[in-house]
């Protein structure tokens, strides 16, 4: 009984926060609404079984992007930060461009057949996620490595608007 | 009835952990004073008890009694969340430290990193802070604060990481177990060093200090705050001290293992001892510059951890 | 799984302890109001209250990217790190591979000057 509330309590926690960083005027306020929903689908992961993923996304979403996103709001010039007042043609915009993605993804979704099944949830060890990178997954495993070269890289030349942008 | 007694012991827990945390910064309050005096070739406190003992119970007494200044200038929300926000992990770590082979409240299987997911709490904290308080010396030092603490994670977590090669678990209570012959700090000492600069640098201790360097800029991230909001600032930083103190203990120093003594009694001497060495470090070098700070972290610490994980590694394999 | 629900219980309880806190001490505090009293402080003089309006410039910016960066590194090492000792030399190369791409991505920033404060 008590265990539903907790999850509600959470599961209520993404959703509302999430819905407010996306409304809310002020950005640093919509930014700590955006941990508030990183923090509680740490809390989400807890009830799936996986407390390394839990602690994982609290060290590197809260952690890391959580604090990013808020440099980032520092840096943005000052015209972003006021209370910008609405306009009609924006909203139709923002509408199309969500709009199509939505269409667009659920048409994927709908050609697909999704096997439904019942699993039992284990408790996923971290030697057996660790084997499991290793060995299963070990493609990915790398491919994640080559990635986050590319992001190393990326974040200089992003960090200086350009390759040349640093002397 | 099942429930009403988990309930009663869970509140129990939190009876005793929120008691040992105001009991040990009002302790490392009175500690660091004399140890600074003493260096200093002073006295300290002397009045209020036996050598000032209950001075630290005086100031608190009085610090729960001043006003609560709440400028007019802030962002609201951020400002009053912040102290919560800097106690609320730190009693939340509390949970998984073990003092004793059956003196522990939670035995997690993800126990160091859960100790690190709930540091970042804290660095938000100081964020929201210094963002909320709409003062240029709390915007100042909380930039400077997070900027450390994201520099000087990343060798406390490579350092770290060859204690956790050799026992092969992320149990705080496992790490202790692996430990019953041999401290790792003698298999790691290079890891060990790292992991002790770096956690100065992550409680904003001095010569890291510079987050609150107060000859700058005041009093950094709390300078808009007061009475007891001030205090929970200090308790967690304080408290924050005895949690690295503690990890390093578990993870470097055997835990509760040692001859002779109960286990809690080793495991709080262990960790005192190594806050004595942080107060000792505070009063004997001058802090240094953010540049000196982003060098030593980047291009000293991080790429010794990696010569030390790699060279685990291989001997791990031979 | 694990039964988490004490821990989040505590948690709640411990976050209500804090609020309790906070709202207590607010009771039993004086309360005098005085106009310069609530002023943002700056030592003597007109304060700079505009902050939120400025732009902020950040040099901690490029090391928040690049904790970002490191960090996930990390986190994919602690996986393996724990199975380190039973795995056999061919997973340890598989790391090995993982290792040589975080230090071609660290010697690059290094070579870019990105660990250098100016």
């Amino acid at each position: 009984m008590i265990k539903e509330l907790i999850f509600l309590l959470f599961a209520g926690g993404a959703v509302g926060f999430a819905l407010l960083a996306v409304s809310l005027k002020n950005l640093f306020h919509a930014a700590l609404c955006l941990a508030a929903t990183l923090f509680s689908v740490a809390g989400i992961f807890i009830f799936l079984g996986s407390e390394f993923l839990a602690v994982i996304q609290l060290l590197v979403y809260f952690g890391a992007i959580g604090i990013l996103i808020i440099f980032t709001i520092m840096i943005s010039p000052p015209a972003l930060l006021k209370n910008e007042t609405k306009s009609v043609s924006k909203f139709f915009f923002a509408l199309a461009a969500a709009g199509s993605l939505f269409f667009i993804l659920f048409a994927l979704l709908a050609q697909s057949t999704l096997e439904t099944e019942t699993v039992e949830l284990g408790l996923v060890s971290i030697s057996q996620l660790g084997t499991l990178l290793l060995t299963d997954f070990v493609f990915p495993f790398e491919v994640i490595a080559l990635v986050l070269l590319l992001a190393i890289v990326g974040a200089i030349i992003h960090a200086w608007g350009g390759a040349e942008g640093h002397e | 009835m099942d429930m009403l007694l988990v309930m009663l012991k869970i509140g129990m827990y939190a009876a005793i952990v929120i008691g040992f945390i105001t009991v040990n910064a009002l302790f490392l309050v009175w500690m660091e004073r004399k140890v600074s005096a003493k260096i200093q070739l002073r006295h300290g406190p002397m009045e209020v008890g036996w050598h000032g003992t209950f001075q630290t119970f005086a100031d608190a007494i009085k610090l729960f009694g001043k006003e609560l200044i709440t400028p007019v200038n802030i962002d609201k929300v951020p400002y009053l969340l912040a102290p919560m926000l800097a106690m609320f992990p730190t009693i939340l770590i509390f949970l998984v430290i073990p003092i004793g082979e059956n003196l522990h409240i939670l035995d997690l299987n993800v126990g160091v990193l859960y100790i690190f997911a709930f540091s970042a709490l804290g660095v938000l904290s100081i964020f929201m802070a210094g963002y909320g308080s709409n003062n240029k010396y709390s915007m100042l030092g909380a930039v400077r604060g997070v900027a450390q603490s994201l520099a000087y994670e990343i060798p406390l977590l490579l350092s770290i990481l060859g204690v956790i090669m050799i026992c092969g678990t992320l149990n705080l209570k496992g790490i202790v177990m692996a430990q019953d012959n041999v401290w790792f700090v003698l298999y790691q000492p290079l890891a060990f060093v790292i992991f002790f600069i770096s956690t100065l640098a992550e409680t904003n201790r001095a010569p890291f200090d510079l987050p609150e360097a107060e000859s700058e800029i005041i009093a950094g991230f709390h300078t808009e705050y007061s009475g007891i909001r001030f205090a929970m600032f200090f308790l967690s930083e304080y408290t924050h001290m005895f949690i690295v103190s503690a990890l390093a203990t578990i993870l470097f120093l055997g835990g509760w293992n040692g001859p002779f003594l109960p286990e809690p009694v080793w495991f709080l001497l262990k960790v005192y001892f190594l806050i004595f060495m942080m107060m000792w470090i505070r009063f004997t070098f001058p802090r240094i510059r953010i540049d000196q700070l982003m060098t030593l972290g980047w291009k000293i610490l991080i790429p010794l951890a990696l010569v030390n994980l790699l060279v685990t590694g291989i001997v791990l394999k031979l | 799984m694990g039964d988490f629900t004490p821990l989040f219980i505590y948690g709640g309880l411990v976050l209500f302890v804090t609020c309790v806190m906070l709202v207590m001490t607010g009771l039993f505090a004086p309360f005098r109001t005085s106009e310069v009293k609530f002023q943002t402080y700056e030592s003597g003089v007109q304060a700079e209250t505009a902050l939120f309006q400025k732009r902020f410039p950040l040099k901690h910016y490029l090391v928040a990217l690049l904790f970002l960066v490191f960090d996930i590194e990390v986190v994919f090492l602690y996986p393996w790190a724990v199975v380190a000792k039973e795995i056999g030399s061919f997973a340890f190369f598989e790391m090995a591979f993982f290792m040589v791409a975080l230090l071609v991505g660290f010697a690059y920033v290094w070579r870019k000057g990105g660990l250098t404060w100016d």
